[in-house]
């Protein structure tokens, strides 16, 4: 356990450095929360700063989190088997998924800062106010969000490790969870059937307890039930993830197709 | 002209070259008509009742920021990368000509995207295109695409001499979606960026589009036309321009290969 927290530190810590070094991770951290906060606020420019907050405020928070986190880790696979890397890590005493977590949370930490970039630009640049109703309760419901997306992550990682058009199909998956998780508007405006595949998730459920959280709770029982939501998809995710790596670490070694799956 | 269409063709298809046509759909069609629900649905959410037709239009035409500005951008440095670079520089054909023809694919690539932008309008969102001038309107088209294929060029050749390659062309991405008021009124720009929203190409055609859809008068929608089709081609020729004194520049410092 003890030199697993290990891997996963130095694992952490050199993902850190490799990613901030991509021009593509600085867009996600920086410059995309900047970006998408200003052309969001233009389009809701006049509306109240509730919507504001809720919107532009948390929808390019954690979409540009959520992007830096899920994007970069699902490309990470691509880019160790790109740089020849990928075999040395597989074959680690340590267990593949243990390294590739410690790469996930180093993205998750560095995703985190968008989140405050998205914060200073929708309150020092448009002069917004923002008061949180619940402090608390949305600290709790980020960090529990932030655990899930880990998890989501670590899930895509796996799924898109078996395909080798990772890049096309990463490029892809941006727009789905916009629309699905209600970041920029809620899901109330989709066709009723789609709107189970939202509940699939964990963004849907982080932007409606984040919500309820600055905007104040009406009934407790709601937040508990999307709280309680939270938790199962992200138990789920943990299942995913560790059957997904089960499968990848078969198929290399059966197939011996570990740089070209 | 034969020539012309060939090396058009050529550089198309190598630029696509590392897809098979499954990731084509999915690259072509299913993220842009994501990308045109997204847009239109926040849209509707945020203006209501109000009529969203400009904005379905704005958001069609910016779709062909997937060639301008991901494929002509980094047509340049893929050439740098893969090694033809110094055999276009070296090879005495005329450079524009080269130039302007590796692009034309594009722009009719890029009409196509627009044109699955705006069926996702009709199918989803009832965008109605009764009684409208066809004709004016693909022009509108066209001249959107070729300006925006001038961008591409620009961004393309200072990418050359760039190194956050992916920073630079996605910030450029999303400042055309700031500055064109695809999604908003441009009036709700500040006064710099209005007017380098006045000074890009694809906003006077993405606003002459709209006259024709409200079926206004034509004569200002291709006055419009025509002033973007000369501010897209200053555009590519400042591409070309750059392009000229980066490979002046390589040459004399012998660094075409570096980056």
């Amino acid at each position: 356990m003890r030199n697993n927290i290990k891997v996963i530190i130095a694992s952490c810590i050199l993902q850190m450095k490799q990613s901030f070094s991509r021009s593509m991770f600085k867009f996600c951290i920086i410059a995309y929360p900047i970006l998408a906060a200003i052309t969001f606020y233009f389009i809701y420019m006049g509306e109240t700063d509730e919507n504001i907050i809720s919107y532009v405020f948390l929808g390019t928070a954690i979409t540009s989190m959520w992007s830096s986190i899920s994007f970069s880790s699902a490309g990470d696979i691509d880019r160790e088997r790109f740089m020849g890397a990928l075999e040395v890590i597989f074959c680690a005493p340590t267990k593949f998924r243990i390294i590739m977590l410690g790469k996930v949370i180093g993205n998750t930490i560095l995703g985190v800062c968008s989140m405050v970039v998205s914060f200073l630009v929708v309150t020092l640049l448009f002069k917004t106010k923002f008061t949180i109703e619940h402090p608390i309760l949305f600290s709790i419901s980020m960090l529990v969000g932030i655990v899930s997306f880990i998890f989501i992550a670590m899930l895509l990682s796996g799924l898109l490790a078996i395909s080798r058009n990772t890049r096309v199909l990463m490029n892809c998956i941006d727009y789905p969870v916009f629309i699905l998780c209600g970041a920029f508007f809620p899901i109330e405006v989709l066709p009723i059937w789609i709107r189970p595949l939202a509940y699939v998730l964990s963004p849907t459920y982080v932007l409606k307890l984040a919500r309820m959280s600055i905007a104040g709770i009406d009934l407790y029982s709601n937040y508990n039930k999307h709280f309680g939501g939270l938790i199962i998809v992200t138990v789920i995710y943990i299942f995913g993830y560790l059957k997904f790596y089960n499968i990848i670490d078969i198929k290399a070694r059966k197939e011996a197709t570990l740089e070209v799956i | 002209m034969k020539k012309f269409f060939r090396i058009s063709l050529i550089s198309f298809k190598a630029l696509l070259g590392w897809l098979d046509p499954k990731l084509y759909v999915i690259y072509k069609i299913v993220d842009p008509a994501l990308q045109m629900i997204f847009y239109t649905l926040l849209i509707q959410f945020v203006y209501k009742s109000q009529d969203i037709t400009p904005w379905i239009l704005g958001n069609a035409f910016l779709l062909c920021t997937k060639n301008a500005v991901f494929a002509v951008g980094t047509m340049l440095r893929n050439d740098r990368d893969q090694g033809t670079l110094q055999l276009i520089i070296a090879s005495p054909a005329n450079k524009l000509y080269v130039y302007i023809a590796r692009v034309f694919f594009n722009v009719l690539d890029a009409s196509l995207t627009v044109v699955i932008g705006l069926v996702i309008g009709v199918i989803f969102f009832g965008l109605d295109f009764t009684g409208i001038n066809i004709l004016l309107f693909t022009l509108s088209i066209l001249t959107a695409m070729v300006g925006g294929m001038g961008i591409g060029l620009v961004l393309g050749s200072i990418a050359l001499v760039m190194r956050e390659i992916h920073l630079f062309l996605n910030v450029a991405n999303m400042m055309l979606y700031i500055l064109t008021g695809a999604s908003f009124s441009r009036e709700r720009l500040p006064s710099a960026m209005y007017f380098l929203s006045n000074i890009i190409p694809l906003t006077r055609s993405i606003d002459a589009s709209r006259i024709i859809m409200e079926k206004g008068n034509l004569s200002t929608a291709l006055q419009l036309l025509g002033v973007d089709l000369a501010i897209g081609s200053i555009y590519i020729l400042i591409g070309f321009t750059l392009y000229g004194y980066f490979e002046y520049k390589a040459r004399v410092s012998a660094t075409l290969e570096a980056y």
